[in-house]
């Protein structure tokens, strides 16, 4: 009887969301578990605001900000989807946003070291035409292409982290796919 | 690679994306042609993801401590939008303005209106009845014009203003194109009088001027009158000094209802 009632309790839907309870704490006032849901989730805003600034210092920066967005604004998530997802379109925002203030501010620095004395940070194993390409790409691509090949979301999330559905975001991915193959191929040549 | 079936496109994607080694024969078999643009596919993918993942992205991997930012605000200024909203609105304006001023009203077609009066309407179809016998025939009615025909010219209401004048020209005035021949009998004192009347018929007006100035005005019928001067009224007709009094305003109706106005008489 003990291994039937064990067995139906793995069946049962798991509803409990430990995101959600973090959540509520915070807004009850317990404002220390902030750190909890910071440090559980700082990878993969990290990985979504590098991909989409394709610079490590910016992105740190960047999600920072994210985090102070939603440590501020924590009352608007409404629990439609999940705590993850809110925190991903909050990333996505914030760092196209950002992109798209930088990229002026790239341009300019680029001139001024053209004299070939730049330094890369980026590892070596990373292909220099890969990331020519994602710079010449729209944020908002670039954004789809980071969700897409980072594997850790259905498209479903991925539609709802860039706020479109499902079908929306396929197309966009693959438009965003072409575009990258285009100005990969442009680099290789 | 230009040139390439969507369909073979969004394969060689997904072979890309997850290239297990029976997926690659399967492609390499199918579409032999394409198989250095598989290995591309391939290279790019791979170069993707090591771009988005952070673990090949040079990342850290401590976790910096969170530190609350400033964040700027997300857009523009809310008065960059005002002024360009206003720019915009003030171009508007000023265009708009000026293209009215240059702008001339176009010439309208000249096009004589003609009244259509005598254009023929469609006629109804004709009614052809089922009864052998036909309708009754409806009662036409009168027109209006017809009852005006018919009455005489000095049974119509009419206006009437005579000031100063002899009550002899008076009198032809008001039977002149009415009809009414006018025979004034002897001893006829022609005095000067002024009388206004509104909206009253001619035999009416005779009938107060009579009883106004002294004089009897008799109906011989066909048109025929007779004024014959009143002698045993001494204050009547023959007293210049006479005004009318409030009781002697003719205040009486006509034949066609209409009240009569307030005449003026007087002698002078």
């Amino acid at each position: 009887m003990k291994v039937v009632s064990v067995a139906f309790e793995k069946t049962k839907p798991s509803t409990y969301d430990e995101d959600i309870v973090l959540v509520e704490r915070f807004l009850a006032g317990d404002t220390d578990v902030f750190s909890q849901l910071y440090a559980k989730y700082y990878e993969k805003v990290y990985a979504i605001a590098r991909g989409i600034l394709l610079d490590n210092d910016e992105a740190a920066d960047a999600v920072q900000e994210i985090f102070t967005l939603v440590y501020r604004h924590l009352g608007r998530f409404d629990r439609r989807s999940r705590f993850s997802t809110w925190l991903f379109r909050v990333a996505v925002n914030r760092s196209i946003q950002e992109a798209r203030k930088n990229r002026h501010k790239s341009r300019n620095v680029e001139l001024n070291e053209a004299s070939g004395q730049t330094a890369p940070d980026e590892p070596e194993a990373l292909d220099p035409k890969v990331h020519a390409a994602l710079e010449k790409m729209a944020p908002q691509d670039r954004a789809l292409l980071t969700l897409f090949y980072w594997d850790e979301l259905s498209l479903q999330e991925i539609a709802q982290s860039v706020d479109c559905n499902v079908n929306a975001a396929k197309t966009r991915l693959y438009r965003a796919r072409e575009r990258f193959r285009t100005l990969y191929e442009q680099e290789e040549a | 690679m230009k040139g390439l079936p969507p369909e073979v496109d969004r394969l060689m994607w997904a072979v890309a994306e997850n290239p297990t080694p029976t997926a690659l024969d399967e492609f390499g078999q199918r579409y032999p042609q394409y198989r250095s643009e598989m290995l591309r596919r391939m290279e790019m993918v791979k170069g993707l993801r090591s771009e988005v993942r952070p673990q090949q992205a040079g990342h850290r991997s401590e976790i910096p401590k969170f530190q609350m930012r400033e964040v700027s605000p997300s857009g523009p200024p809310r008065g960059v939008f005002l002024v360009a909203g206003l720019s915009i609105a003030a171009i508007a304006a000023a265009s708009y303005t000026a293209f009215s001023g240059m702008r001339t009203p176009p010439a309208r077609p000249k096009v004589a209106f003609v009244p259509r009066v005598n254009e023929e309407l469609p006629k109804a179809p004709p009614i052809y009845y089922r009864n052998p016998s036909p309708p009754p025939p409806t009662p036409q009615p009168v027109e209006p014009t017809a009852v005006a025909e018919q009455t005489p010219q000095y049974l119509k209401p009419r206006s009437f203003h005579v000031r100063n004048a002899s009550l002899m020209d008076a009198l032809s005035l008001v039977t002149a194109n009415t009809g009414i021949h006018l025979e004034a009998g002897p001893g006829f004192v022609n005095q000067s009088v002024t009388v206004d009347y509104d909206n009253v018929d001619t035999v009416s007006i005779l009938r107060d001027m009579a009883k106004q100035f002294g004089f009897h005005i008799s109906d011989e019928g066909g048109g025929n009158f007779l004024a014959i001067p009143v002698p045993d009224e001494p204050n009547g007709a023959l007293n210049a000094e006479h005004v009318p009094k409030p009781s002697q305003t003719p205040d009486t109706e006509t034949r066609t209802g209409t009240r009569i106005a307030t005449p003026q008489s007087s002698f002078r």
